[in-house]
């Protein structure tokens, strides 16, 4: 792949071993470039989770990764120690993930989770250019909550999880992905267990952060209305293998892959459009968002 | 028939059962399997070694052991049916009418039975025994109130969650009378996690009323009984120290084959359940 | 968090009215004769006139309410008669062997804790591997074993045979030790089976796939996340261990003669003491009722969750 990818994955292969073990994903191969979304897609169970926990060695006791090699901005991490894996999540990859409030520790505050990932990362990003002064870290803290959108985040600091909604701490997530000038994030279908405003707002959120920093952005989804909205390529997993990627606007227009008709089809039944419409030429969803929302579309809505 | 295999589909479990089958055949044919009387009384004979004709040894009147801790078996036993059977009764009556009424019904029998739970259950028994006598009927008694109430408590939150199921809603809109409602649709889902504890709960009775009985407050001699025969075996821990260790084994032994029983039936009706199991 | 307290207080004092109730009327239907046993105590012939007259003293003739009044009053100024034995006030009595039992039953569940937390951990992180297997065969035993016998096997191997433990009675660090590990083995083998559920239901938890992803170093995220997680239910189990352990000493006291309050409400029951009966349970159960309240509040303070009570998002 090209050098300009802060994730490329090479023929990765992860099997189950519970019982006969079984491969849950065959040579998946794809990248990430620098500054772009790239969206993972596909039903659910096709092995899009699992590809994304591999990436950082996340995997579950039961799942190993038998071949392919995963590099981060131009290291391989496929057998880091555990040290180097550990300054590796966080530090140069962050991870956003589904259902958050199950993600925070619930007798810990919100406070504890951003000195806690702070401290394991030094205190301070090893990327900071030399004119910025070290902030302490609860600056660092605040700094980060401000900029997803926060107005006051010392009151979000201050709380409990469970006292936060499911899209504040969605937001929380991203602001502690901040904390270091990470290159790549990965998103875990971020969107799943949100209502329709905080989808669009985590997603704008996304988007924005990606723009002002420059990371790329592996999303994780089985929803075609994100894949729309967010991707410059996409990747479309079928049973755990990848049955066609490549560019949002090209796979839109002509899938050539039947899965990725019928996952295509499939959405766009939805607001009553078929392919072979009109409407349904370019890669902007607006018809099927106009066809859906009577009335002129909302500014956090709108698309680029 | 097909809940029976279901429940013993384990290994262990089924040898529990096995076990614990057995100690109630025991309990039920003693006087057939042992060729002398518990009670029969031979000083002559008295904290005599095992031979041929004392399998096990006599006591310290003279009395065969063997026969006492075959007899025992029907103390223990017994009694523990008894309560088991007398907890369920009552707890089932009044856990299902809690959660079934309702409101004021509900609230009042609640807090009869957090009455009862404020109390440390020995404790209780103790001085229930203390104020009614000593004796089987009021060791029976005393277990089946201090336990009566955490049965109680547990019923009332399952019928609740069940009142609200399709099937009993389904019920009560084909016109159902109450009492059958309650007998045909309800209790069915709730007897059997109800017999699963009351299982992992007959070894914590029988140590009870082995305890209390151990301490004299129980079955009162000559009657045998195997903690009445530890009590009745500890002067003599220096000299004779089987007699201690043959009616403690029998309790420890029946004990295991019931908490094993009640395990392999909790693991067989909720595999996933890893919480713990004994204790309240 | 105060008003958690308070809230819980309210809630346990209708209950404990109707406790009082309850004890006072079982006492009411006890066999003898609180007169006959007063003028016995007192050394008065009971003639009728003496039992009329003690009766009218007691209270006795007055209607029920009035009684139980009278007798509540007394018992929450700590005055629950005299020894029908001894003649002296039973609460003294009591509180002359209390330390004994609340030493015996605080060192045991200080042991409780302090092995049956270790083992569980082991047997969650090794989970069905030879440590879980035999901590679970441990507690298996534990759990099935009767007290008394288990006192008397150690006394015959420790005493006995090898003499290096006193058989009875109270005294130093040597005549501690017995008693407490045959108390405290039930509480150990239920704690045991407890904990290893807890840290095994929050070695799965998200928190902690979240905390690893955020290169949270791993001695953390076991030191923090899974094992204060999984300490808070053992918080609430206590309030289950102290009643146990409060019953089992009574046993325990027995077996070892050791100087509690347990053995000496055994030696009441047969003497038919009822005043000392009624003021062994009444001082237990507030003892232990103050324990769960304890353990409530602490639960509370730990668990952010419940503190915070009906308080939802903004």
């Amino acid at each position: 792949m090209n050098e300009d990818a802060v994730l490329a994955v090479e023929s990765l292969e992860l099997e189950i071993l519970r019982g006969r073990s079984r491969k849950v994903v065959r040579n998946v191969s794809f990248s990430v470039p620098r500054g772009r979304v790239t969206c993972l897609v596909g039903e659910s169970g096709c092995g899009k989770s699992l590809t994304c926990l591999a990436i950082l060695g996340l995997l579950p006791e039961a799942v190993r990764r038998t071949g392919g090699t995963i590099t981060i901005d131009g290291e391989r991490v496929n057998d880091l120690s555990p040290e180097h894996l550990q300054a590796l999540r966080g530090g140069k990859a962050a991870m956003i993930l589904q259902n958050p409030m199950s993600c925070f520790d619930p007798i810990c505050t919100v406070k504890s989770h951003f000195l806690e990932s702070l401290a394991a990362h030094g205190g301070n990003s090893g990327r900071l250019s030399p004119e910025v002064m070290p902030e302490s870290d609860l600056a660092r803290a605040r700094r980060s909550l401000a900029e997803v959108g926060f107005d006051s985040p010392d009151d979000i600091l201050d709380a409990y999880p469970f006292q936060l909604s499911g899209g504040m701490l969605q937001r929380v997530m991203v602001a502690l992905a901040l904390l270091s000038e990470i290159r790549l994030l990965l998103a875990d279908e971020p969107t799943t267990d949100l209502d329709v405003v905080s989808q669009a707002r985590i997603l704008t959120l996304l988007d924005e952060t990606r723009r002002r920093h420059g990371m790329g952005v592996l999303l994780v989804t089985h929803d075609i209305g994100v894949v729309a909205r967010m991707a410059d390529f996409v990747v479309v997993m079928h049973k755990g293998e990848v049955v066609e990627q490549g560019e949002v606007a090209t796979l839109f227009a002509a899938p050539r892959h039947a899965y990725t008709r019928a996952l295509l089809q499939a959405h766009l039944s939805l607001y009553g459009l078929a392919f072979g419409d009109e409407a349904v030429g370019t890669v902007s969803p607006e018809p099927c968002l106009a066809a859906a929302t009577p009335g002129p579309v909302p500014e956090e809505v709108r698309i680029r | 028939m097909t809940l029976l295999r279901t429940l013993l589909s384990g290994r262990t479990t089924r040898l529990a059962f096995v076990g614990a089958c057995t100690v109630l055949l025991v309990a039920l044919f003693a006087p057939l399997l042992s060729s002398w009387d518990p009670d029969d009384i031979d000083l002559s004979q008295k904290l005599q070694a095992p031979t041929r004709e004392h399998l096990l040894g006599t006591d310290h009147l003279g009395r065969d052991v063997l026969a006492r801790l075959l007899h025992g078996a029907r103390a223990s036993l017994g009694s523990v049916a008894v309560i088991v059977a007398a907890i369920l009764l009552l707890s089932l009556s009044v856990g299902s009418v809690a959660g079934y009424a309702g409101g004021m019904v509900d609230a009042f029998l609640m807090r009869l039975c957090d009455t009862f739970l404020t109390f440390p259950t020995f404790i209780l028994a103790m001085f229930l025994i203390g104020i009614l006598g000593a004796g089987m009927t009021n060791v029976i008694l005393a277990i089946v109130c201090t336990h009566w109430a955490w049965y109680a408590r547990i019923i009332r939150g399952l019928v609740l969650s069940l009142k609200t199921r399709e099937h009993v809603l389904a019920a009560r809109v084909a016109g159902t009378g109450q009492f059958r409602l309650v007998m045909r649709h309800i209790l069915p889902g709730v007897l059997p996690q109800i017999l699963v504890l009351a299982t992992l709960d007959i070894g914590h009775m029988m140590l009870h009323v082995s305890g209390l009985s151990f301490l004299g407050l129980g079955v009162q001699p000559p009657t045998a009984e195997w903690g009445v025969m530890i009590n009745d075996a500890r002067q003599y821990i220096w000299t004779q120290p089987q007699l201690l260790f043959y009616p403690g084994l029998a309790i420890f032994v029946t004990v295991m084959a019931f908490n094993l029983l009640g395990d392999g039936l909790r693991d067989a009706l909720d595999p996933v359940g890893e919480t713990g199991g004994w204790g309240k | 968090m105060l008003r958690f307290v308070l809230r819980r207080i309210a809630v346990l004092l209708p209950i404990l009215f109707l406790v009082s109730v309850a004890v006072f009327l079982v006492l009411r239907s006890a066999k003898g004769d609180p007169a006959m046993a007063y003028l016995r105590l007192s050394q008065i012939p009971p003639t009728e006139e003496a039992l009329v007259e003690a009766r009218h003293m007691l209270g006795l003739d007055r209607p029920l309410p009035v009684q139980y009044f009278t007798w509540l009053g007394k018992a929450l100024r700590l005055d629950f008669g005299r020894s029908y034995v001894t003649g002296k006030p039973v609460l003294d009595e009591i509180l002359y062997y209390l330390p004994a039992t609340l030493l015996l039953t605080g060192v045991s569940l200080l042991l409780t804790l302090v092995v049956s937390v270790p083992l569980g951990v082991l047997a969650a992180l090794y989970k069905d591997r030879i440590p879980d297997q035999l901590t679970r065969a441990f507690a298996f035993f534990g759990v099935s074993i009767p007290s008394f016998w288990l006192g008397f096997l150690l006394v015959y191997l420790f005493s006995v045979r090898l003499g290096w433990l006193p058989a009875l009675g109270r005294g130093g660090v040597s005549h501690m030790i017995l008693p407490a590990i045959t108390l405290s083995l039930m509480s150990i083998s239920i704690n045991i089976r407890f904990f290893r559920a807890s840290v095994l239901e929050n070695l799965h938890h998200r928190f902690v796939l979240y905390a690893r992803a955020r290169g949270v170093p791993e001695r953390r995220v076991v030191g923090r996340h899974i094992f204060r997680n999984s300490l808070i239910p053992i918080v609430t189990a206590v309030g289950m261990h102290l009643g146990e352990l409060f019953g089992g000493s009574v046993v325990v006291e027995n077996v070892f003669a050791w100087p509690g309050v347990g053995r000496y409400a055994v030696t009441s029951i047969f003497n038919r003491d009822y005043p000392v009966l009624q003021c062994f349970l009444l001082l237990m159960t507030g003892i232990f009722v103050l324990c769960n309240l304890g353990v409530d509040v602490l639960y509370a303070w730990l668990d952010p969750r419940i503190r915070f009570g009906g308080e939802e998002q903004p």
